[in-house]
């Protein structure tokens, strides 16, 4: 029965049209990419016990039984978003693990094992909130869903390349953009599922977890089974390699475990984590920011933040939400654009621009602060945002053009713990500098303007590991007889 | 024509219709997350 997910069963036959690979590899992206858009959980969960409030644990409880077990109480939002972290842990560790075994068994059975964890994840958790059990919540979404989001956001990156090679940076992008887009759908219906699923007794958020890990897992496994990859030595019909080599593209392959004996691979692993953790940071400071730095001028009322009556806080506080809903939007459109872009400028370029013009950017939203434009203010951050996704997009087609495409998408599974740690080091080092700045007496207002250095700074570290990348050396390419054996055990040159 | 050319051409247009098929099926969600979040957004600009 299994045989169907062989690699073998996957080689597409004469006459199979390309463009069907992005659409399949689309449908497994926007899944896992609700994991953007679990926070829509939170507060319904955080009164799962009262239904129309949080119950409070009684204060005599210790710690562990507090936060963990909650008898008859509600979990505290803190320990619900834990979740996020395991998320992006997991994600990070099992793309670096199961890298290898994909390149091996195919993109269908690694799309179709991500469906199982990633939908498998939300009947536990169903399960973990039908019986107000918080571990089954960590264990289903969290640990087995961050296994899934690991394995489902690698798999089809070395089969698009493969198909793609006149167009890598677009094919990569357009499924990554799936990623970033899973959250703008995925929200909206669970807020739709858990209005109709609520009663009296009940939020409707196991309900919501029952239905949308069946909806899930029936639409992943349609990307998997969608999956074909190319025969060996397959090229778009006209398109011939460029007969001038490009210094920055190799012909060559290097081996997943010669790959971190690069300096090439730590380079990028630089590019991508500091270009996530300034975006990280820059996306949970957004809408605190607009908010306070504008206070009540967003709603036509001249007074700051602090002095602003609840219901005007309220007001904002969906302003604040709608920012981050159209920051989400050009999160997508920027991974099409920019890795559409590196296509023609190269990946290099391409960083160059992210880094040197993302620092002006950063510098420049305080400024826009002062001069009271909101516009500008909404503008920049907007503009940030898409180079913070096309970062993202870019790396698989940077990394098949270093490392060359054999074994591309097991690399970019390990160079995703760069994320797992950018995961960690955005947030802590925004929190830690406001609250820093907080206590040396800055206004709130302008306790963000460090901050904003600071990531700028870490985009400097980034432009300083782009600057350095150069080709891969020569002796860390496969030899013929190396290429030829690794084909044969990822069964691409069966029938020969 | 030929059998062939004919199974061939056929065989082509049916490929994109599969296209056109497969994209409409993810296309369609997304369009939607797009519109309500489009939605949502547009208070910024009130």
């Amino acid at each position: 029965m299994f045989d169907v997910l062989a690699k073998e069963r996957t080689v597409a036959g004469p006459g199979f049209n390309r463009w069907l690979v992005p659409p399949a590899a689309l449908a497994i992206h926007l899944c896992i990419g609700m994991a953007y858009g679990f926070s829509v959980f939170w507060l319904p969960l955080s009164q799962s016990v009262g239904v129309t409030a949080p119950v409070a644990c009684p204060a005599d409880l210790d710690w562990f039984t507090r936060l963990i077990v909650a008898p008859g109480c509600d979990w505290k939002i803190s320990t619900l978003g834990w979740m996020y972290t395991l998320f992006f842990v997991y994600l990070g560790s099992f793309a670096a693990i199961f890298g290898g075994w994909l390149e091996h068994a195919g993109p269908r059975k690694a799309g179709f094992v991500a469906a199982c964890c990633w939908g498998g994840g939300f009947l536990i958790s169903a399960l973990g909130v039908h019986l107000h059990e918080i571990r089954l919540l960590w264990l289903g979404s969290g640990v087995l869903g961050g296994c899934g989001l690991g394995l489902g956001y690698i798999s089809p990156v070395s089969t698009l390349i493969k198909w793609f090679p006149d167009k890598r940076g677009m094919a990569t992008g357009l499924a990554i953009a799936g990623f970033g887009g899973g959250a703008m759908i995925g929200s909206p219906l669970a807020d739709l599922l858990m209005k109709h699923f609520r009663t009296e007794v009940s939020v409707g958020v196991w309900e919501t977890f029952v239905t949308m890990g069946i909806i899930y897992f029936l639409c992943m496994t349609a990307g998997a089974f969608g999956y074909r990859v190319p025969p060996l030595g397959w090229k778009p019909k006209g398109w011939t390699p460029p007969a001038a080599q490009k210094a920055m593209i190799t012909t060559r392959h290097v081996h997943l475990y010669r790959a971190p004996n690069t300096p090439q691979f730590w380079l990028l692993w630089g590019v991508l984590c500091m270009n996530v953790s300034a975006g990280i940071g820059v996306i949970g400071m957004a809408s605190p920011m607009l908010q306070e730095v504008f206070g009540g001028r967003l709603i036509d009322v001249d007074l700051g933040f602090a002095a602003l009556a609840g219901d005007q806080r309220q007001l904002l506080a969906s302003i604040g939400a709608g920012f981050t809903g159209l920051l989400s939007l050009f999160n997508i459109v920027g991974r099409i654009f920019w890795a559409s872009l590196s296509d023609y400028i190269g990946r290099k370029r391409t960083y160059l621009v992210f880094f040197a013009f993302g620092m002006f950017l950063y510098a420049s939203t305080p400024y826009a602060g002062q001069i009271g434009s909101v516009a500008l203010f909404v503008g920049i951050f907007c503009l940030i945002l898409t180079m913070y996704g096309g970062g993202f997009a870019t790396v698989p087609a940077y990394l098949a053009d270093m490392f060359g495409t054999q074994f591309v998408g097991a690399i970019h599974g390990r160079l995703l713990t760069a994320w797992s740690t950018a995961g960690i080091l955005g947030p802590v080092l925004v929190n830690y500098i406001r609250e820093d700045q907080l206590a040396r007496g800055v206004a709130p207002q302008a306790a963000y303007n460090t901050t904003l250095y600071v990531l700028a700074a870490l985009l400097l570290i980034g432009l300083v590991c782009n600057a350095l990348m150069r080709p891969v050396d020569g002796k860390f390419h496969m030899s013929d007889a190396e290429l030829d054996a690794e084909r044969r055990l990822a069964h691409e040159l069966a029938g020969r | 024509m030929t059998g062939t050319e004919r199974t061939e051409k056929e065989a082509a247009g049916g490929n994109w219709l599969a296209v056109a098929m497969a994209w409409t099926a993810v296309g369609v969600p997304l369009a939607w997350g797009i519109y309500k979040t489009l939605e949502k957004a547009l208070i910024l600009f009130r």
